[in-house]
């Protein structure tokens, strides 16, 4: 995808296309941080290099994430390349498409609100009003 | 009555082999059109190799001696055919995904569908179905859209064309004085002029949320 990018003829890059990035980026920081492992044989056995609630709010974290990057983003990218052509005309709003972005990408800061089963301090919350739930 | 079948011993067994499935393609009539109009195939000279090309393989008699990658490269297997294998691997990942979706949403009524059996109950299959739609369904159609509209987007030169999708999107208006609707340059224009804020410093807002969100 990056070497696509970079041989292209366009000058411009489409917002589409900056979904495509912010899906390829962030899903593999999602998955480095989330899969940081300690070996604790030579092969194939390890455990999570976090313990307790820090396990709890790193994967869930993780798994908050993974939806919004991984079934969210590539797919309003996919909608704001697709949907047009299937409509016949341009998109509303080329502007409102980068706010929508921009949301997403705060969203990335709403990852500790979500379903924790562990008891998570309201400070490790997202600061915004939103509280780790203990059950779901 | 019971069928003989053999391992595979020898030549003779892989030469069964090949000509077996090999007449098998040919009663295909979409591989079959590959094979014969397309490639044009000379039968009689492609069989022997591929002998040796299985023998090698299957008995390590190592008499195939080629590079089979540079002689499927002038092929006309294309980026369509491409995008059409991974559309199709997310129609069949997704009938799969959610085959399993069904089950587990039938055990919760009716636990019968448990089979009385560890590896079918429903701790075991939902994640597995969650897994098959997420990362098998989705993903396969994550790569199959990117891999479609990102070439067309930035009109790369070994692409095909669609013009009017291009001015639908307002990408090709710089080339063809098209209609400026939604012409991103125009758009940089206006907001540069406006803000005085170069595209560039708009990236670095924008890595800088993404930082800050990690």
């Amino acid at each position: 995808m990056i070497g696509t990018i970079i041989k292209r003829r366009e000058k411009h890059l489409y917002v589409a296309i900056w979904f495509y990035i912010a899906t390829l980026v962030t899903v593999a920081v999602l998955h480095i941080v989330n899969s940081f492992e300690l070996p604790v044989t030579a092969f194939l056995k390890s455990y999570s290099g976090y313990a307790g609630v820090q396990d709890a709010l790193v994967q869930w974290w993780y798994g908050h994430n993974a939806v919004a990057f991984f079934l969210t983003t590539p797919y309003l990218g996919l909608m704001y390349y697709f949907l047009p052509k299937a409509a016949n005309r341009p998109v509303y709003s080329y502007r409102l498409i980068y706010c929508s972005l921009l949301v997403a990408d705060i969203y990335l800061h709403l990852g500790r609100s979500a379903p924790l089963a562990v008891y998570l301090p309201a400070r490790l919350g997202t600061g915004l009003g939103v509280r780790p739930s203990p059950s779901c | 009555m019971e069928i003989h079948r053999s391992d595979i011993n020898d030549e003779a067994d892989v030469k069964r082999l090949v000509d077996t499935f090999y007449d098998r393609v040919n009663a295909d009539p979409l591989l079959a059109a590959v094979f014969n109009d397309v490639a044009q195939v000379n039968w009689p000279h492609h069989l022997p190799i591929m002998y040796r090309f299985w023998s090698s393989l299957l008995l390590g008699t190592m008499t195939y001696k080629g590079q089979p990658f540079p002689k499927h490269l002038p092929l006309p297997i294309g980026k369509e055919h491409f995008e059409r294998w991974l559309e199709l691997f997310k129609l069949t990942w997704g009938v799969v995904g959610m085959t399993v979706g069904l089950t587990v949403a039938l055990q919760l009524v009716f636990p019968a569908f448990n089979f009385d059996l560890q590896y079918t109950t429903f701790g075991r299959i939902r994640p597995l179905h969650t897994n098959a739609v997420i990362f098998a369904f989705v993903g396969n159609g994550i790569f199959a859209g990117v891999y479609y509209s990102l070439q067309r987007l930035l009109q790369n030169p070994d692409v095909q064309r669609h013009p009017e999708l291009d001015q639908l999107l307002g990408l090709a208006t710089h080339h063809s004085g098209g209609r400026h609707y939604a012409a991103p340059g125009h758009y940089h224009l206006q907001r540069i002029r406006r803000t005085g804020m170069a595209h560039r410093h708009c990236h670095y807002a924008w890595c800088g949320w993404c930082l800050a969100g990690t």
